[in-house]
């Protein structure tokens, strides 16, 4: 099991994709972070114009809010990461790397070299897992890094650290949904032998277009069962993450991380169970 | 007797179609077993299963003594290459190697270039592997299934896509490594002649049933030169066979002796008969190249 693991984190640092994904995960920060700017210069020169426009085209997609609060005050680096996050911006990145990584070895048929020599092929699975959980870390903590110094770039003094726990608290939080969405997306890989498929999939539920089917099931729920509160959105990893900003109640906190969790250990009972079963080709 | 590796009626099955059908087959210590068979045979299938990356529909296999799921235990003792050899295109042979020697936990540095010497690929340097030719990515395959030094070593195809050369040094890799080392090697191949250089037991395969086994003896004899005499009395035959101080010689059926020594003396061989008032109703020097005895035994049709 600790050679698996010490094989795929080998093989994650050893990738192309994995220095590709860095490289985007800087770029993507600091262009978020300069976009952020922008609006904000522009809110400044044109008044509500901006942010009227903004409202307006906030149907689909993945959009960073600006808190106009920015305007005069202090910049925290805490809510500008923490904006950033909610937005789906960094799941985008985790859903699009993993299965290239996870896939790898199905593709290329190394797979063949070990699998038969486990006594439990699930092993795989918890390697994969692992390297899924340092890729989540990893895009995480260089997207924070890049964001706080591409705000002490944009915004000089007015950029400050803001609250450590707060940050630490909500980023931890942020994690443990990035990493579970990111077994759902390696769940779909490893049973659809196909990075394609969970990579359209993860890309669609970051973009939103998932609301759309959940409303079809609410609507279907309310239907039938007369549950007129019933929202599956909120039981759903990506529309979580949309909530964690802070200002968390307990109840909200409690359904956050047992969403997290029960998406994670799902995904990777699922996974173990069908390579464990599944002929290897 | 203690065999490595048999299996028990091992039968697997993908929707209707039974691609490996109450296969038996019996291997010890030591061997190098070539599995024979046409492509669509069940060669792979049945290495599959042997291997561990596909779990039969019906029977079992015992491994090194061991049976059931206790068999599981002892499956880091397989090397395997199983089709086309399974490696990442971006990386080197050797950073190939390192990965397959992380898996399996083996620590030492000295492996790596010790198994690529082993398969000549010493001077593949930092090549990228999706750069080989098709030999050397079969040599690195090979090199793969080596790493933790396996006990059996499961080989598929192993000299496709190899030049003459290639071919002569992979043979010798394994026979070396048979020889000092005595693993036990599975070689399936569809390249008969190739084969029956390195084989000391055959099993052939067909439609995925085994239609036989047996040792390399066995096939010489089956193959080899020999002179075939159909006469009327077999048993008086063989008093004047006996006479002429021929003793190699074996009764195939009521009619047929088929005789291996004194292969230029067919002529004699009849005059003599006929002084001991024995019937020859044909002599003739036969010779059945392993090819045509697989075809023989498999009634020869094509692939479908």
């Amino acid at each position: 099991m600790i050679n698996l693991i010490r094989m795929d984190l080998r093989r994650l640092v050893h990738s192309v994709s994995f220095w590709i994904m860095i490289a985007v995960t800087v770029a993507l920060a600091v262009f978020s972070t300069g976009m952020t700017k922008y609006d904000l210069d522009l809110v400044a020169k044109e008044g509500g114009l901006a942010s009227r426009v903004e409202k307006d085209v906030q149907a689909f997609g993945i959009i960073v809010e600006t808190n106009y609060k920015w305007l005069d005050g202090d910049i925290g680096f805490d809510e500008l990461v923490t904006v950033d996050l909610a937005s789906n911006l960094v799941l985008l990145l985790l859903v699009i790397f993993i299965p290239i990584f996870a896939n790898g070895e199905q593709k290329n048929g190394f797979i063949k070299n070990i699998a038969g020599q486990l006594s439990n092929r699930g092993m795989l699975v918890a390697s994969k897992l692992f390297a899924a959980a340092a890729q989540a870390f990893i895009i995480l903590v260089i997207y924070s890094l890049s964001v706080a110094a591409a705000g002490g770039f944009y915004f000089g003094e007015r950029f400050v650290i803001g609250s450590v726990t707060n940050f630490l608290f909500i980023f931890v939080l942020h994690y443990l949904l990035h990493f579970s969405f990111g077994a759902v997306v390696l769940m779909l890989t490893i049973v659809l032998k196909n990075s394609a498929f969970s990579m359209v999939f993860g890309i669609l539920c970051c973009c939103g277009i998932s609301a759309l089917a959940y409303n079809l099931i609410n609507i279907a729920v309310r239907f039938i069962s007369g549950a007129s509160e019933f929202d599956i959105s909120k039981y759903m990893i990506e529309m979580n993450i949309r909530c964690v900003q802070g200002g968390l109640g307990q109840n909200d906190l409690l359904r956050i991380i047992l969403v997290g969790l029960s998406f994670l250990a799902a995904s990777a009972i699922v996974s173990a169970v069908v390579m464990q079963k599944r002929d290897i080709r | 007797m203690e065999y490595l590796l048999s299996t028990n009626c091992l039968t697997k099955q993908y929707g209707k179609h039974n691609a490996v059908e109450q296969v038996s087959l019996h291997i010890r210590q030591g061997d190098i077993y070539g599995l024979i068979g046409r492509n669509g045979a069940g060669k792979t299938t049945l290495l599959k299963i042997i291997s561990g990356l596909a779990a039969p529909t019906n029977g079992d296999f015992s491994l090194f003594g061991y049976e059931g799921k206790e068999k599981y235990q002892v499956m880091h003792r397989i090397g395997t290459l199983i089709e086309e050899p399974g490696v990442y295109p971006n990386h080197s042979a050797e950073e190939n190697l390192k990965l397959k020697c992380i898996a399996m936990g083996v620590r030492n540095k000295e492996v790596v270039p010790q198994l690529l010497k082993t398969v000549g690929l010493h001077d593949a340097g930092k090549k990228r592997v999706k750069n080989f030719s098709l030999g050397m990515k079969q040599r690195l395959g090979i090199a793969l299934a080596l790493v933790g030094e396996p006990d059996l070593v499961v080989l598929d195809e192993p000299i496709n896509g190899l030049d003459p050369q290639g071919i002569v040094e992979i043979r010798e890799t394994i026979e070396r490594l048979n020889k000092e080392r005595n693993i036990t090697f599975i070689i399936s191949s569809h390249i008969l002649e190739e084969l029956s250089k390195i084989a000391t037991n055959y099993g052939i395969i067909h439609n995925g049933r085994l239609l036989e086994e047996l040792t390399r003896e066995e096939l010489l004899q089956k193959c080899s030169e020999h002179i075939e005499l159909k006469t009327d009395d077999t048993a008086k035959a063989c008093t004047v066979l006996e006479a002429m101080g021929i003793h190699k010689y074996k009764v195939v059926d009521k009619d047929t002796i088929q005789i291996f020594e004194h292969l230029s003396d067919g002529g004699e061989i009849a005059i003599k008969l006929a002084e001991n008032s024995v019937k020859t109703l044909g002599i003739s020097v036969k010779n059945e190249a392993l090819e045509d005895y697989y075809l023989n035994l498999t009634g020869g049709d094509g692939n479908d």
